[in-house]
């Protein structure tokens, strides 16, 4: 029987969808190009749309290459990449991580950049760690103080500010 | 002499107490950042680019520089002691460092890999301060069509060559170069893929998608991981006088790390193929031509100078296509180039002749920073293996924090971190799906100035792309491009001619 942390898309079936994503990012940079009329030669010069047109000629030949060897993967050995694209606790890690990051940056405004950063170290400290709140809380606060002597008093970094002053 | 006066100007460029302190500071970081497993030169470097905002650019680049060299030693402290590499250039350190730690000679370990590195890099420097004017005269006779040939080489070699899978290589390198066309068009100053956003309207910086390719992505995958070794090593076993090899240890160290010294310099000079491949190959040569190369992989000293010394010396060698010819090899001289630029310095042939001063600073610095780590290795090691003992929990929380900080303080703009954070997810998936980061990190650095160029060329050709392919020079590097991109067919097609010789 499966296990719990093995189940979610597995590594080769990814892989094919990786290809198929760089396919459509390809195909979505020539439509804006054509969209917003980015032209691939002005006046006998190459125009501001030659750059973009090679990145995605490059993009969605790779993304082709990617897609066709991962299918004949698919069919070679059926047993090869049987793995989760990411076990439990790396989803885990993934959103603590990421959404913990992101809302440091909506709420940075309201509550001080240094305020939220700090906050956010003391909650990856105890929840990535795991770390015991005693251990996360005077890390976090520490760093913060350190953070706040290197870049705003030492580099002048202007930040922006919280109700408690920085 | 000529080459003498200006090694003294650099020395006294870096006599200056704080451009001295910098460098202290980024040996001691980058011996650290090396020695935790997982975060490289590239990643250390992209974290604490921040901290040299608004510095001198002697100063700021001597740092960077002291976290690249004490990266590439740094690595091989936990790939002795705990069988894990630092970084994938200390890999090879593994094979007869652990061996050695495990029977009950981990000083003598660290102290080879110590001494060999230190070697490495300084006779690297010699060769640098020798080549790298030389390469410099002879890039000045280059037009747009010629660097436009050498960014398409660095680019091709470093996707090629990185990764096990070309396709992902090249990928990564175009979604770098389409990443780089967005904002205002250099040439007609069109938007481009900015969708009406004024932040978007300045591009995408390099370092934000730096931090969270490296920084970021590598935080969330390390610390999912469980199978940390704990250290059992005391400080009686790392006593200074137990570092030093012994004079028959000398004897059969010192010829692997003469050779180990130049071809790892040599191969540290090739876009993307950098200190990894320069460690692999110093050890497969070492291994040949040992006496008891039958030995080697069952802990013999001669198998950690001989990788050590070459990845360091390819360290050196990796700055010479980056301050001569404005070409970055690898992921961390990629960030760095980014670094000069940010702080006004165009890398390039002139960089030798309009800042004389900043240039041979460099220069001077590389041989201070060596001394530097040798004495930190001999004072300081274990402190070092002390702070490897900071729980990964503590430590993942700390660094998300300080990348947040920095990549907000590049600009002052939410924006950027907002970047940092897309980028780090991206790159969680590259990590996960084994699409190398470095070609594409590389790629934004590089792809302006290769559009510039390329339009350029064309431009004085009334359009045509003969303006490239019909110059010899020009050609000639296209064509050791169309080579370097199929660098991986070409390796395992010789690996495994190379294993049919072996097996008839």
């Amino acid at each position: 029987m499966e296990k719990k942390s093995e189940r979610g898309l597995k590594i080769k079936y990814a892989n094919v969808l990786l290809g198929a994503v760089f396919i459509v990012l390809a195909l979505a940079i020539l439509y804006i190009c054509q969209r917003d009329d980015m032209q691939f030669y002005v006046k006998r010069a190459p125009g501001p749309g030659f750059m973009p047109t090679l990145s995605a000629a490059l993009i969605g030949v790779c993304g082709v290459g990617i897609t066709i060897q991962s299918v004949l993967r698919l069919k070679k050995d059926a047993a090869a990449g049987e793995a989760p694209l990411a076990t439990r606790d790396e989803w885990k890690n993934f959103f603590l991580v990421i959404g913990l990051s992101a809302a440091a940056v909506f709420f940075a405004k309201y509550g001080g950049l240094i305020t939220v950063i700090t906050l956010v170290i003391v909650l990856l400290i105890r929840f990535l760690g795991p770390e015991p709140w005693k251990t996360a809380i005077p890390v976090g606060i520490g760093t913060g103080v350190i953070m706040y002597l290197i870049f705003v008093v030492l580099l002048k970094v202007h930040v922006p500010v919280g109700p408690l002053g920085f | 002499m000529e080459l003498l006066h200006n090694l003294a100007t650099g020395f006294s460029v870096c006599a200056d107490p704080i451009v001295l302190l910098y460098c202290f500071i980024g040996v001691v970081c980058g011996v650290i950042i090396g020695a935790l497993p997982g975060l490289g030169p590239s990643t250390g470097i992209a974290i604490l680019l921040p901290l040299t905002y608004g510095m001198d650019p002697v100063a700021g680049i001597v740092m960077l520089a002291g976290i690249y060299y004490g990266a590439m030693y740094g690595g091989s402290i936990t790939a002795i002691l705990i069988n894990t590499p630092g970084d994938s250039a200390a890999v090879m350190t593994t094979l007869d460092g652990y061996p050695m730690a495990a029977k009950g000679r981990p000083a003598q370990a660290l102290g080879m890999a110590a001494y060999a590195s230190i070697i490495g890099g300084s006779v690297s420097v010699v060769i640098f301060m020798l080549l790298a004017p030389v390469i410099a005269k002879f890039a000045l006779a280059f037009s747009p069509a010629e660097y436009f040939a050498l960014m398409v080489m660095g680019l091709t070699s470093i996707a090629g060559m990185t990764g096990d899978d070309p396709f992902k290589g090249f990928v990564a390198a175009g979604l770098g170069l389409f990443v780089s066309t967005i904002g205002m068009d250099a040439v007609l100053g069109t938007q481009r893929f900015t969708f009406g956003s004024v932040q978007l309207m300045g591009g995408i910086d390099f370092i934000p998608v730096a931090m969270g390719l490296f920084g970021i992505a590598e935080i969330i995958y390390a610390s999912a991981q469980k199978d940390g070794k704990k250290i059992t090593i005391t400080r009686e076993e790392l006593r200074f006088r137990k570092m030093f090899p012994t004079r028959e240890e000398w004897g059969l160290c010192l010829p692997h790390i003469a050779r180990g010294t130049v071809l790892g310099f040599f191969v540290g000079v090739l876009p993307g193929a950098g200190a990894t491949i320069a460690s692999f190959l110093s050890y497969d040569l070492a291994k040949k031509t040992s006496k008891r190369g039958d030995q080697f992989g069952t802990g013999v000293i001669e198998g950690v100078a001989a990788p050590e010394c070459a990845n360091n010396a390819a360290s050196m060698g990796a700055m010479v296509p980056m301050l001569t010819l404005g070409v970055p090899g690898s992921g961390a001289t990629a960030i760095m180039m980014g670094a000069l630029l940010m702080f006004g310095m165009t890398p390039g042939p002139y960089l030798f002749d309009k800042n004389p001063e900043f240039a041979w600073g460099l220069v001077a610095s590389m041989y201070i920073g060596n001394i530097i780590l040798l004495l930190l290795v001999i004072s300081a090691l274990p402190l070092f293996v002390t702070i490897l003992k900071v729980r990964p929990g503590v430590l993942n929380g700390v660094v998300i924090g300080f990348i947040l900080m920095g990549s907000y303080a590049m600009n002052n703009r939410l924006f950027d971190v907002g970047v940092t954070l897309f980028f780090g997810a991206v790159g969680f998936f590259f990590k996960k799906l084994k699409v190398p980061a470095a070609p594409m990190v590389l790629a934004i650095v590089l792809g302006y100035i290769t559009e510039t160029n390329l339009r350029q060329a064309m431009i004085m050709n009334k359009g045509s792309f003969a303006a490239v392919i019909s110059r010899p020079i020009s050609a000639v590097i296209l064509i050791i491009a169309v080579l370097l991109a199929f660098g991986t067919p070409i390796k395992s097609f010789i690996a495994r001619l190379f294993a049919k010789k072996q097996a008839e």
